[in-house]
């Protein structure tokens, strides 16, 4: 990026001594006159000193010792995980979308790293097969990159060179941005996406002049891009590029009352902002989940969380059990059903009844438990009987059921029968019982059996009106009272065992009352041991591992990732709320050592992080009264400066509150580092403000200089406290100082930060 | 920006030049006003003058429209018609009709009624309860029983239960009759944007034959209210704002006052008519707006604009709010079950309880036994029990918690640091930097902190009980550090202190972790280094000493403001507990304006079953996707600088702009609720579908008003006509077919053959 520099003009020694490199300019300058001595051949280099001097400043600052902690950091325990079940091609399930573990495994596949080896916790030691310098070589290179990144925006906002030496200078001076890079973490990788973002918008503005020259293309095309991948990291990333792409449209809106252009340019002028903004990001986004999808072909620990036809299309896992299953129910079958939707449980009974009488005095059918457990039991397992046969063998040829069949399920161990009646569950006494029948005989008479079940197959249209393993999604309705088998989600007490509670609902349309078929069996022998036995051997073997298409398992896996609830878990220690983020209340620990005495925390710069919040309430304030002002025709600045004042607003505020406010409505676990797309925002922010306040300065005072002076020395004054204070905390950042308690208790900024003292 | 700068400049040309008086903009007047009116605040209309002067046989086409307008309307909109009377009129007689129809029936608690018709039975009984929603609605609920003879007697246990010789049906048909009003004033609210009768009918008519609305209006609920309510804010704002060319006048006065009540009302009722405070904010923010650009008016005029509105808009809502809250206080002073929500010092108010007209002394003094409450909200006590912290997590000495229920394992016994106490010691109360030992009643274990870590919050001490009977070392050594009113003895309740640990200099600390198992969940408590955390603060709760004379625990009693923002933590607390468990079948906002899936009010014979009027329901989708189309369009054509009539320009302008202000009022009744976390219920769905209601009311009129540009005169005539007709004969058709759902179904359910609903269940999701 740094190769495509602008050339400054200005003279940088202006009154700031920060840096004194500064004054090396050495630029071709003929740059403006080029359209008119066209030469052949000729190639125009342009190389921005200071650019270069801040990357090497941050690359020194930034990436020394990477290697060391060698051990787990943090979050590197998942995605680095996940990096090692790339490389072994072994299915995962994460919320986050996948390239950023790609890309860790790409860097890993090449550097030979055979993902082999296990991430049990943060802080342990990583074994020689793990590339750890060059696994994390790529966020620290992309965290430094956002230091000439932030520089290049800032000139390119038409601000003042220095002020662009200001802003790099605040984003190699934050410890969390230190920090966060030098992991494998996934923060970087967004943050410099989303200024590759922003940055093209600038640019591609610039070339609106031209449009569909060369350039033009190229940034419009790199937003879409940058748009994807910040997207396809983490769904954090998705607002920058929002914003961005609400910005291009407004333009284009505006564009509209252009008369010099015709209809027809408009309409091609929209075509490629769609094309490059809506259907390339949605392309590449696509894309991602195809490589990932095809990528990982094998089973892994993570299945459970799929569906079961999902997992059956996986090598190894499902598919080596339920291959040569047969693939229709019949009547004589031996079933397991699953609930489809949800965490993974299987409709399960056990040789205990419901207790007599619940807490309030209720009391419940006695009869025997059926509830949904969570792990594979061989109380799991279900017979299919014809009701109006007696047997329980499969006929030959086995009789297939169809939608709409009526069935009995018997219990395979206790050989009870599905049942359900017109008492009140144990914990929803809204819905009815279900339980497995006892032919109890009470002094009132017996009790009657109601246990016939219609098989309701709703997605017959797609899969066939047979009932199919793994495929067919079932509903199971009660004859008698019309009501669905569902899990009512609550948990069972002691008595049950603490499995989950199965109930009958009015109400069909639920995704509680989906089951599906998951392994199965005929029963071929009418004795009772043979059935136990003869089980494996079947025909109608289904001819192929289950085939599903890239879409099926694409929209599943969405489906997943965007609307399970992971971690209702909202106690984390180090868990914080988006209002705590703006003034550091909470840090995060990522790693220390087993002793204590070394330790790596993610905190941020204090003065700069609460110097950058006053900003942005400066800033808001500023823009209020300017505003009431110019409503009343009274003009503090400039029309140029006011122009400014409000691009740089509009641009990095909207930035800052497109990837900050959202979090405000996000209901799970947060931690600081949700904070950190915005913060780049934030400095930028803070740098173009300060230059505002110096040309007010000089603008109100035309005839002095020492208020513009005066303004400077203390904007130095507090650069160098920033420096300051970034020193003093980066004892948290490299784990190689010795952390004493009185050392800790001096870097306690804030008392809620949670470091963990030696006693 | 160029444009800006125009603006700019000709505004400053009119500061300048003649400074007119401000005229009512866009507000449609007659033909008079609207040529003095042809600058319009965003002075787009530069070409009005070149317009006018072209004759165009559109332009008396369009007059076809004013007739209709001045036909039914009349010229001058103020002044109201024959026919704009009749319309409110007929409105409303037909709005009672269908909501008190019935009325009765079922004779059986309905679904809710069963919460508020109970809360209403305690406003009437005078029994203190808690509920998540402000008073306003239950006190009218209980209002209305005492009006027409309920006397509070019935239990309303649960759905379903007979009423019985209960006079409930007062209380169903005054919360009826408040919802019946919601039809006359979206009459008007209509009008008052558009000034079309056409519109305005519409509008009433599709909300009045809607079956959601209605059913929601029958039943002993908040939500007649609450619609009520907002309703009423709304139209109170757009009354207001139509006075806004004579400021200051009574009746702008009297119509922003009526807008700041209403706006305490509704959102007295439910946290919801929240929305309805931001809709109407935010147009009295750019109502301001406006008023600061005039520049004809000096800096004064715009202060005392702004000083009314925070006066009527912000200070007296919350003044009535806050009367609502006094009443509920003066009126709920029995015990009930709600006092376990509350703290000792509210719950000492409440006839009935325990710590009612009870006694006990007012300071405590060495070899008194206290127990010792932590002041931070949650809070529980300082308590200790017979077991070990275990081996591994902390030094095995005896835990010391926190325990939010009253307990005997919550008693200290103050003493002396270097003896034991005895009874016929003189009295010596406690003052502030007191040095003291905290002996555990039960057990006669000292509180003691050490050099170790807490279990939890590592960088903490540990807290212990340890010792016996007075025996112990230095480490039991505490000061008592008051906050305010140091010079004096420490008193009960009010006075907040510190225990410091002398040796270690360190807090204790109720902190915000539990303890595991071993803990039984108790809270940790913990010795804190840094000692300004508000979670160290104590206050003594109870004092048992023989010695000291009692006083009534009624000086405790907290003033009334206290006990209203303690009222609002507890119902923050009971807000936000209210979360979906996994599985749990719950209503959510996308289901909402598709009409997916309705409410059982009332199950067994007489079948009710909360529903909106489908047609009305997608119809309004369609519309909204309709005028999506046609505003882009529009917005497109403009853009490009289209030539239009002027007398089109403002029509449209007017119609938009009202129409973006009922979808504005719509989003912000609607859209909040998807961020929202907490169970949520389709007859949230109402306020915002009143709104999306008339939009849809709106934009049909402009639609089938817009026909003159697209056909000749006649055709166009005619096809106005005949879509007005086909709007109401649908309408009315639907409601004919779905009123069963609100007058009762009876028999098999819709899927049986013989059922009246039968094919009527339009979705599968549908419980009819």
């Amino acid at each position: 990026m740094e190769s495509m520099s602008k050339v400054g003009g200005m003279q940088s020694g202006d009154g700031t001594p920060e840096k004194g490199d500064g004054a090396s300019e050495s630029a071709g300058t003929q740059g403006t006159s080029s359209s008119s001595r066209q030469k052949m051949l000729t190639v125009t280099a342009e190389i921005d000193l200071i650019q270069i001097v801040l990357f090497v400043v941050a690359l020194v600052v930034r990436l020394p010792g990477l290697d060391h902690p060698r051990s787990v950091v943090f979050d590197e325990l998942f995605f680095g995980k996940f990096a090692g079940h790339y490389i072994q091609k072994t299915f995962f399930f994460d919320m986050h979308p996948p390239l950023g573990k790609m890309i860790y495994a790409l860097v890993g596949y090449w550097c030979g790293y055979n993902g082999k080896f296990a991430f049990d916790g943060i802080g342990k030691e990583y074994d020689a097969s793990v590339p750890v310098w060059q696994m994390r070589l790529l966020p620290a290179l992309s965290g430094c990159l956002l230091v000439p990144l932030v520089y290049q925006i800032i000139l390119q906002m038409g601000c003042h060179q220095m002020t662009g030496v200001l802003g790099a200078l605040l984003i190699i001076c934050d410890n969390s941005l230190h920090v966060q890079s030098r992991f494998m973490l996934l923060e970087s990788f967004i943050q410099l996406f989303c200024l590759v973002s922003l940055l093209s918008l600038l640019k591609f503005r610039e070339k609106s002049y031209s449009p569909f020259s060369c350039e033009w293309w190229f940034w419009l095309t790199l937003m879409g891009i940058t748009w994807a991948w910040a997207t396809s990291i983490k769904y954090g990333g998705f607002f920058t590029g929002l914003f961005v792409f609400v910005l291009v449209m407004r333009d284009y809106w505006r564009m509209l009352s252009d008369k010099t252009l015709s209809d027809r340019q408009l309409f091609y002028h929209f075509f490629a902002r769609v094309l490059m903004l809506v259907i390339v990001p949605v392309v590449l986004y696509v894309g991602v989940f195809y490589v990932h999808l095809s990528i990982l072909t094998k089973s892994g620990p993570y299945d459970a969380n799929m569906s079961s036809r999902f997992q059956a299309s996986l090598e190894g896992g499902l598919a080596a059990i339920t291959k040569g299953q047969p693939l229709e129910v019949a009547y004589g079958s031996q079933i397991t059903l699953r609930r489809t939707h949800g965490k993974p449980c299987w409709l399960h009974s056990h040789n205990h009844t419901y207790p007599r009488w619940y807490d309030k005095g209720r009391g419940s059918s006695q009869q025997q438990q059926v509830t949904c457990y969570s792990f594979k039991d061989v109380n799991n397992w279900w017979l299919v009987k014809d009701p109006k046969s007696d047997s329980l063998v499969i006929s030959s040829p086995p009789k297939a059921i169809r939608h709409g069949d009526i069935v009995q399920l018997l219990h395979g161990k206790t050989l009870r029968f599905l049942n359900s009646h017109n008492v009140g569950a144990a914990m929803s006494p809204m819905n009815q019982e279900v339980s497995t029948f006892i032919d109890y005989n009470f002094t009132n008479g017996r009790v009657e059996p109601h246990n016939l079940w219609k098989v309701d197959i709703f997605n017959r249209e797609s899969d066939g009106d047979v009932w199919k393993i793994i495929q067919s999604q079932v509903r199971l309705v009660h004859v008698d009272s019309k009501q669905a088998l569902k899990t009512s989600g609550k948990q069972l007490p002691e008595w049950g065992f603490h499995q989950l509670e199965v109930v009958t609902d009015a109400l069909h349309a639920q995704n509680a009352a989906v089951w599906n078929v998951e392994e199965h069996r005929y029963t071929k022998s009418p004795d009772e041991k043979e059935r136990d036995q003869d089980l494996t051997r079947a025909e109608l073997i289904p001819t192929q591992p289950t085939q599903l298409g890239f879409f099926t398992k694409f929209w599943e896996l969405q489906a997943k990732m965007l609307f399970s609830q992971h971690d209702a878990n909202l106690d984390h220690r180090y868990g914080s709320s988006p209002l705590e983020w703006p003034l550091i209340e909470k840090n995060v620990a990522y790693w220390a050592s087993e002793d204590t005495k070394y330790q790596i925390h993610l905190v941020g710069n204090p003065l700069l992080w609460c110097s950058g919040s006053a900003v942005v309430i400066m800033y808001c304030g500023t823009l209020s009264f300017y505003l009431l002002r110019r409503r009343r025709l009274l003009f503090d600045v400039s029309d140029d400066m006011w122009r400014e004042f409000v691009t740089a607003g509009e641009l990095l505020l909207g930035t800052y509150a497109a990837n900050y406010v959202p979090y405000f409505v996000v209901d799970r676990t947060m931690f600081l580092h949700h904070y950190l797309p915005a913060l780049p925002f934030m400095i930028l922010l803070v740098a173009v403000f300060c230059e505002h306040i110096v040309k007010f300065v000089s603008n109100i005072s035309p005839n002095y200089r020492w208020p513009k002076i005066l303004v400077l020395l203390l904007m130095v004054l507090w650069t160098v406290l920033v420096l300051a204070a970034f020193t003093k905390y980066l004892d948290l950042c490299h784990g190689k100082t010795h952390l004493v308690a009185e050392k800790l208790q001096h870097l306690q900024w804030r008392e809620s930060w949670d470091f963990i003292y030696p006693m | 920006m160029a444009k800006g700068g125009e603006e700019n400049k000709r505004r400053a040309t009119r500061r300048k030049g003649i400074s007119t008086p401000a005229k009512p903009t866009g507000s449609g007047g007659s033909q008079r006003e609207r040529d003095i009116v042809s600058d319009d605040q965003n002075g787009q209309n530069q070409n009005h003058q070149k317009d006018d002067r072209v004759p165009n046989v559109k332009s008396k086409l369009f007059s076809d429209i004013r007739q209709i307008d001045r036909q039914f309307g009349g010229s001058t909109p103020r002044v109201p018609t024959l026919y704009w009377l009749t319309g409110l009129l007929v409105f409303s007689f037909l709005s009672l009709a269908t909501r008190l129809y019935k009325i009765c029936e079922p004779t059986h608690i309905v679904w809710d009624e069963t919460h508020f018709g109970k809360m209403g039975s305690w406003y009437i009984n005078r029994t203190f309860f808690f509920d998540v929603h402000p008073p306003l609605g239950k006190m009218m609920i209980g209002l209305f029983g005492t009006m027409t003879g309920y006397d509070g007697s019935f239990t309303f246990s649960k759905p379903g239960i007979e009423y019985g010789d209960t006079e409930y049906v007062g209380m169903r048909a005054l919360c009826a009759m408040c919802g019946s009003c919601v039809i006359p004033l979206s009459y008007d609210i209509v009008w008052e944007l558009t000034h079309s009768l056409t519109a305005a009918v519409l509008a009433a008519t599709l909300i009045l034959l809607d079956t959601g609305t209605l059913i929601l209006s029958q039943y002993i609920l908040l939500d007649p209210l609450l619609l009520f309510f907002i309703m009423g804010s709304t139209h109170s704002y757009l009354k207001f704002y139509s006075y806004r060319a004579s400021p200051f006048t009574l009746k702008w006065w009297v119509w922003l006052t009526c807008t700041g009540a209403m706006l305490a009302c509704a959102i007295s009722v439910k946290f919801v008519g929240l929305f309805v405070v931001l809709l109407v904010g935010l147009s009295t923010i750019k109502d301001l707006w406006d008023i600061l650009g005039d520049l004809s008016q000096n800096m004064g005029y715009i202060v005392n604009h702004f000083l009314a509105r925070v006066v009527l808009l912000i200070v007296l809502p919350v003044v009535l709010y806050m009367v609502f809250f006094a009443i509920h206080f003066q009126v709920l002073i029995k015990s009930g079950d709600g006092d376990g929500f509350y703290s000792t010092a509210f719950q000492s108010r409440l006839i009935g309880n325990r710590l009612h007209n009870a006694s006990m002394p007012e300071a405590f003094a060495f070899g008194s036994v206290v127990t010792i409450k932590n002041s931070a909200v949650g809070g529980g006590y300082l308590h200790s029990h017979a077991h070990l912290y275990p081996e591994g997590v902390s030094v095995m000495q005896q835990q010391v918690t926190c325990y939010h229920h009253k307990d005997f394992n919550n008693e200290w016994i103050v003493m002396k640091p270097n003896q034991m106490p005895v009874p016929e010691d003189p009295v010596e109360l406690i003052k502030h930097n007191d040095i003291i030992r905290l002996m555990h009643k039960p057990t006669l274990r000292t509180l003691h902190s050490h050099k170790e870590r807490a279990p939890i919050t590592s960088r903490h001490y540990q807290v212990t009980g340890y010792g016996f009977n007075g025996s112990g070392d230095a480490n039991d050594f505490w000061r008592i550090e008051a906050i305010d009113g140091i010079d004096t003895h420490i008193g009960t309740v009010k006075t907040v202190f510190k225990l410091i640990h002398i040796n270690r200099n360190c807090a204790v600390t109720q902190t915000t972790k539990k303890l595991p198992k071993w803990g039984y969940e108790q809270s940790e408590v913990s010795c804190n280094p840094h000692s300004t955390d508000h979670r160290s603060l104590w206050n003594i709760e109870e004092i048992t000493d023989a010695r000291l004379p009692n006083v009534s625990v009624a000086i405790y009693a907290p003033s009334f403001l206290q006990m209203f923002m303690e009222s609002h933590k507890v119902m923050a607390q009971g807000n936000r507990g209210l979360k979906p468990k996994e599985d749990e079948v719950t209503s959510q906002p996308w289901q909402w304006p598709i009409d997916y899936r309705g409410q059982v009010f009332s199950g067994a014979s007489y079948r009710v079953y909360l529903l909106g009027n489908p047609v009305i329901f997608w119809g309004n989708l369609v519309v909204l996707v309709v005028f999506s189309g046609v505003y882009i369009f529009n917005g497109m054509k403009k853009q490009r600088r289209c030539e239009e009539l002027v007398e089109v320009k403002e029509y449209k302008e007017k119609t938009f702009s009202a129409c973006l202000w009922l979808l504005l009022a719509w989003a912000l009744h609607y859209l909040p609720f998807w961020t929202m976390g907490r169970v949520l219920y389709f007859h949230h769905y109402f306020p915002a579908f009143l709104f999306s209601t008339m939009f849809t009311a709106v934009v049909l009129d402009y639609l089938l008003k817009s026909l003159w540009f697209w056909f000749p005169r006649d055709v166009a005539w005619n096809l106005y006509h005949l879509g007005l007709g086909l709007v109401f004969s649908i309408a009315v058709y639907s409601f004919y077919l779905f009123h069963p759902l609100a007058y009762g179904m009876h028999g098999p359910l819709a899927n049986n053959e013989t059922s009246t609903m039968y094919g009527l269940k339009w979705l599968e999701t549908w419980d009819i």
